[in-house]
């Protein structure tokens, strides 16, 4: 499966089956990403926390299509698209992919979730815009700006991010 | 450098924005309509970027006022003229026919953006304490990303003064829009949206655009005007008729049916070389044929037996966006102290959170189009859908 629109509702289909909460979506989202799912979201940091305007219309979409419903906030499929999600042509990479992530990070509270994505985006930023040495002399730097930015951020609570960031970045498609 | 404008009066604009102004790419907007292909529905609905970007400049101005004059310990020296060049330049990659074109291009108009203003950089002047470039900095606040963007929390905020639930961007296009199509029902009262506007923390500790409990009125209107907006000029039948059919015949025309990614390949593209390009308006006569809300049973059965004689459209839009925190816009009641959402507070807001328009259309060429909206009418009877 090579295909963006595949993929982007591959993944969503599989969030909403393990009944995500709402609020959590877009960081999945670029979790998924991440790891080799052709998603095709560029995030953007706002007030609220991570959000793709790509993404937000596609799920509006397939609210509206009736595909997609939440309760409660949290995520789930309809009688519409069960038996497409159950159709779909996943490979045995894909597949497992899609567990091994879930199984990792499902069980990180919210405001860690929102600490491993800042983290994630701004070490990605700082790779891009310099180099693995300036990544390493740029920690205090980069432990500071995310004291700003996320409620969760402590030294324990980052190295364990960092460990988690470091697990995802070996699981690839 | 003075610029007269219909809705505010006098527009004043720092040397160094009226070097923004007058380059090639932001004068550029002028040939780029606001409205696509409204104006075949509101004739007088001609306005372009242009007028547009300058009115955002100045609504940004306003609401910077109106919450530094609340929270003046909040706001650095600089901020204000960031957020200036940033609404003169957020529309400055827009396509030739704006959110129509949007599926004619691999690159977004917010990413062509960084590469205009990289291309006009000698204009593009703003002292920054960040030591970057002018037009990195706008890039980096207007959408949101970049290692300097993420350091200064501060910076974050200033990014929701144009992407925001209430943001400068809604508010000048609602009353601009509504004002050159002649409709009333636009209007919200924008002096108290803006004069009620505070800075409120939220449970992460950032700090996002609120409103105060004597603005919850204007809130109402504000939303209320996007609705009607929505559903009567951006959806309307006959300008998304158009919008399809300008995209079918755009795809023949463009090389790989984009428009060239090379930035200044692309800056050559504006209303006036598509209209020379194409003739579809006279040539394609259409009809709408179905109108009614969105029924995914109707579309399945429609599509399987009449799919390929009409043209379809699902145009939909979510005034809020569902259980997300971009759904909330809070309010600060300085009497009770407490901040809560809109919605807890306001029956009408309640009563629209999940308000949808979600329509299901259906177009016809003239010549078949009397034959095909009998024929959709017997098969929804059929199928009892109807």
């Amino acid at each position: 499966m090579i295909n963006k629109e595949e993929h982007r509702a591959l993944v969503l289909y599989y969030l909403c089956d393990k009944h995500i909460n709402i609020g959590e979506i877009d960081k999945y989202m670029y979790i998924y990403q991440k790891v080799g799912f052709m998603l095709n979201y560029r995030f953007k940091l706002g007030v609220h926390g991570i959000k793709s305007r790509v993404f937000s219309a596609y799920l509006e979409e397939q609210f509206s299509y009736g595909f997609v419903t939440s309760v409660d906030k949290k995520m789930s499929l309809t009688t519409l698209s069960l038996p497409n999600y159950e159709d779909m042509v996943v490979t045995k990479s894909e597949d497992g992919i899609l567990d091994s992530v879930f199984d990792l990070i499902s069980p990180l509270e919210t405001d860690k979730l929102d600490l491993l994505v800042a983290a994630d985006l701004l070490l990605t930023d700082t790779l891009k815009s310099h180099n693995i040495e300036a990544l390493v002399s740029s920690r205090s730097y980069i432990e500071s700006t995310l004291s700003n930015l996320c409620s969760a951020y402590t030294k324990e609570n980052f190295n364990s991010v960092i460990a988690v960031i470091s697990t995802l970045d070996k699981i690839q498609i | 450098m003075i610029i007269k404008d219909p809705l505010y009066g006098d527009l004043q604009f720092s040397f160094d924005e009226s070097r923004l102004i007058k380059t090639k790419s932001f004068d550029r907007m002028r040939r780029i309509k606001q409205l696509s292909f409204s104006e075949y529905t509101y004739p007088s609905a001609t306005h372009n970027r242009y007028t547009h970007s300058l009115g955002v400049c100045k609504i940004i101005s306003d609401m910077y006022d109106s919450i530094n004059s609340k929270h003046n310990d909040f706001f650095k020296s600089g901020d204000k003229e960031l957020l200036r060049m940033m609404a003169l330049s957020h529309d400055i990659g827009h396509s030739p026919f704006s959110h129509a074109s949007e599926v004619l291009s691999d690159i977004t108009h917010e990413e062509r953006m960084l590469d205009i203003l990289k291309l006009e950089k000698d204009n593009v002047v703003l002292n920054n304490e960040y030591n970057i470039e002018a037009w990195d900095l706008i890039n980096q606040v207007y959408n949101g990303e970049g290692l300097v963007y993420m350091s200064d929390p501060r910076l974050i905020t200033l990014h929701s003064f144009m992407d925001n639930f209430i943001d400068a961007d809604k508010i000048d296009y609602l009353i601009r829009d509504a004002y050159y199509c002649g409709i009333n029902y636009g209007n919200f009262d924008r002096h108290d949206l803006i004069k009620y506007l505070t800075l409120i923390r939220d449970t992460n500790g950032i700090v996002c655009i609120g409103i105060e409990a004597e603005g919850l009125q204007a809130l109402e209107s504000f939303i209320l005007a996007r609705y009607y907006m929505f559903s009567q000029v951006y959806f309307h039948p006959v300008r998304r008729l158009y919008d399809r059919l300008f995209i079918s015949s755009m795809q023949g025309v463009l090389l790989n049916g984009v428009y060239p990614s090379e930035i200044k390949k692309f800056l050559q593209w504006d209303d006036t070389k598509v209209f020379n390009k194409l003739n579809f308006l006279t040539d394609s006569k259409f009809e709408l044929v179905y109108d009614s809300d969105f029924d995914m049973n109707v579309k399945r059965v429609v599509d399987k037996k009449l799919g390929d004689y009409l043209l379809c459209d699902t145009p939909r839009k979510s005034l809020f966006k569902k259980d997300t925190d971009d759904s909330i816009i809070y309010v600060e009641d300085k009497l009770l102290n407490r901040v809560v959402p809109a919605t807890d507070l306001s029956p009408i807001l309640k009563s629209i959170e999940y308000a949808n328009i979600h329509k299901l259309r259906y177009y016809a060429p003239s010549k078949t189009s009397n034959q095909l909206k009998e024929e959709i009418h017997r098969l929804l009877v059929k199928e009892d859908l109807l």
